[in-house]
């Protein structure tokens, strides 16, 4: 039997049917110390509490071999650790790969309305003209009162 | 950006696709009394008895902190699909989880119970927070797939 697209569908808790965004904050240069960031796009009434990040490398630029040492944080202010401190994305290498980070515990209040700051605080030396894009996914409910 | 209260099913709504993609499912029980012992909260899977719920993570909520002494952060809860059940979580400590808007992600691995599509998850509190005053709430979101029970 397949899933009727309408059968699961509570009119009390028809909002909580969209369980999982997903930002992407993309081109991280792998081969300097670097930061990007993206705008999450919710409400400040929001809250954005992320689940999981998957970074994916997404070039392999032109020259060199990266060697997989490349370390990240991951934040709600620029070169912050909110959502995750250092870590080693280890053996990320080749194009394509994927390294994915779950984020269990205690976690800081984010609103939604937030905007999330990847940050290589190691870089890889040998990656020259390699980027990744960091695909943050979390979920959003109402912020308490 | 507010979660919208009209998801566009047909708009995932591939027809070899469909049971890939209309499978993320959040289920909210809300308003658990922190400051006290066996306060239970429930909620309806909202699914049909055709279908298994099958949890992949809770993330709590510190929804409000009311008007009374701050809060520790020692509270353990389960989760079931029981009143009092332990199917999904037994007794575990939330350490820390204190202020307002703050979460805590638990994930749930390994084998899990079956557990219908159209039951009811029950959210319990195992310990108090012994310093939190009146009105400390706690949010549970469960979140899940849907899949086809077995015949």
């Amino acid at each position: 039997m397949r899933l009727s697209p309408t059968e699961n569908m509570n009119p009390a808790q028809i909002a909580e049917l969209d369980a999982e965004e997903r930002v992407k904050v993309s081109t991280l240069a792998m081969d300097s110390v670097n930061e990007v960031s993206q705008a999450i796009g919710g409400d400040a009434a929001d809250e954005f509490v992320p689940l999981y990040a998957i970074v994916h490398l997404e070039d392999d630029g032109a020259a060199g071999g990266a060697t997989g040492d490349m370390q990240i944080t991951i934040g709600i202010t620029s070169g912050g650790t909110q959502v995750i401190g250092a870590t080693v994305t280890t053996n990320l290498i080749t194009l394509n790969q994927r390294f994915k980070i779950a984020f269990p515990g205690l976690t800081s209040t984010m609103p939604a309305n937030s905007t999330l700051y990847v940050k290589a605080t190691v870089r890889d030396t040998s990656a020259v003209g390699y980027t990744c894009d960091v695909y943050v996914h979390g979920t959003i409910f109402p912020s308490g009162t | 950006m507010r979660l919208s209260p009209t998801i566009n099913w047909t708009a995932v709504e591939n027809a070899a696709m469909v049971t890939k993609l209309a499978l993320s499912h959040r289920v909210a029980v809300i308003g658990c009394e922190m400051e006290t012992l066996n306060n239970e909260q429930s909620t309806a899977i909202g699914g049909a008895t055709a279908n298994e719920f099958v949890p992949e993570l809770i993330v709590f909520h510190v929804e409000d902190v009311g008007v009374g002494a701050a809060a520790n952060g020692d509270i353990q809860v389960s989760v079931g699909n029981s009143s009092g059940g332990t199917q999904l979580l037994v007794a575990t400590a939330l350490t820390n989880l204190i202020s307002l808007n703050q979460h805590y992600i638990v994930a749930v691995d390994g084998l899990t119970s079956t557990m219908l599509a159209d039951g009811t998850l029950y959210v319990k509190v195992t310990t108090a927070d012994t310093h939190a005053g009146v009105g400390h709430l706690l949010d549970a979101y469960i979140l899940g797939t849907l899949v086809v029970s077995g015949t």
